[in-house]
């Protein structure tokens, strides 16, 4: 079995081996391909949430990827880990921003903000029954700081999220954003969230005590 | 807190959660999250940098609460985050 042939190597070793003569980098990547495949292809397999039907092939396009970018970059890495986590770590980041790709490539932004979950969650409470408990109006408050405090695209993003289940990048994307400047946009908007609740009096553990 | 209190027992017509815009579930999800948030947090971009050291130390077994609460955090906070660092995992478990 070719499994068995791997040669185990220390970190030193992986990065001695990926400078080397031709022939040792070709014997080092093919080692690194059956390490990757074999637990990539397992825990791909293993997600019940990562529905989809070719996924053997899409692990192998994954880190036939992520060896480009391992040779490539291998001297960025920092030792900071076992090498092996570290290339585990780009085969599973290529594989599942494909997987995420795929998975929304026909959603648009747009779509969701006009359907029935979308932007219009945002709007004023609606008068509810009398009688209701006095619970309720602490939730009315935090609908109205919600629908006043954020901004548009701290909204769009929210329901995109959150309600519709799509990924940072793939809403960031879509928003001519970086999914690290997504993350601040909708950190800003906790934070926010978070002062206008204390400002009324009122902590996250106080709310939360409405859904009890 | 005089505004609240104007709120919670003024005139105000009653409602309750289900009766607004936002999902009950979606609400009390968001509010969750505001329990957990800090002034400043690291970003998915250092959460992607050091994923292989968190890991590894995970692994190990090491206290990482005490080591990398940061880290640790963001995981908490950020789904894609989360399933990249549970995939992760598995993948290296099953190379063995």
């Amino acid at each position: 079995m070719a499994e068995l042939a791997i040669t185990k190597r220390t970190n030193e070793e992986w990065l001695s081996a990926l400078s080397g003569d031709e022939a040792t980098v070709a014997n080092a990547l093919e080692d690194l391909r059956v390490i990757l495949l074999r637990g990539l292809k397992h825990a791909l397999n293993a997600r019940a949430d990562l529905d989809y039907d070719r996924m053997d092939a899409l692990a192998e396009d994954a880190v036939q990827d992520a060896l480009l970018t391992i040779r490539d970059k291998a001297d960025t890495f920092k030792g900071n880990s076992m090498f092996t986590t570290w290339a585990h770590k780009i085969a599973v980041h290529k594989a599942l921003s494909e997987l995420r790709r795929k998975r929304w490539k026909d959603a648009s932004l747009d779509d969701m903000l006009e359907s029935g979950s979308g932007i219009g969650m945002f709007r004023s409470s609606k008068p509810g029954p009398e009688g209701q408990m006095v619970r309720s109006q602490t939730m009315t408050v935090v609908q109205d700081i919600i629908k006043n405090e954020l901004t548009d695209r701290q909204k769009q993003a929210m329901v995109a999220l959150k309600i519709q289940g799509m990924p940072i990048q793939e809403v960031a994307d879509r928003m001519g954003m970086k999914r690290n400047a997504l993350y601040k946009l909708m950190h800003d908007a906790r934070l926010k969230l978070k002062k206008r609740l204390a400002q009324e009096g009122l902590t996250p553990e106080d709310v939360l005590r409405q859904f009890e | 807190m005089k505004n609240l209190i104007s709120r919670l027992f003024g005139r105000n017509k009653r409602t309750p959660a289900h009766a607004m815009g936002m999902p009950p579930e979606m609400l009390k999800g968001l509010i969750t999250s505001l329990e957990k948030t800090k002034p400043i947090e690291l970003d998915c971009e250092d959460i992607f940098a050091r994923l292989d050291e968190y890991v590894d130390a995970v692994l190990r077994g090491d206290d990482i609460n005490t080591m990398m609460p940061d880290m640790k955090h963001h995981l908490e906070m950020c789904r894609d985050c989360f399933q990249e660092y549970e995939i992760l995992v598995s993948a290296i478990e099953a190379a063995g």
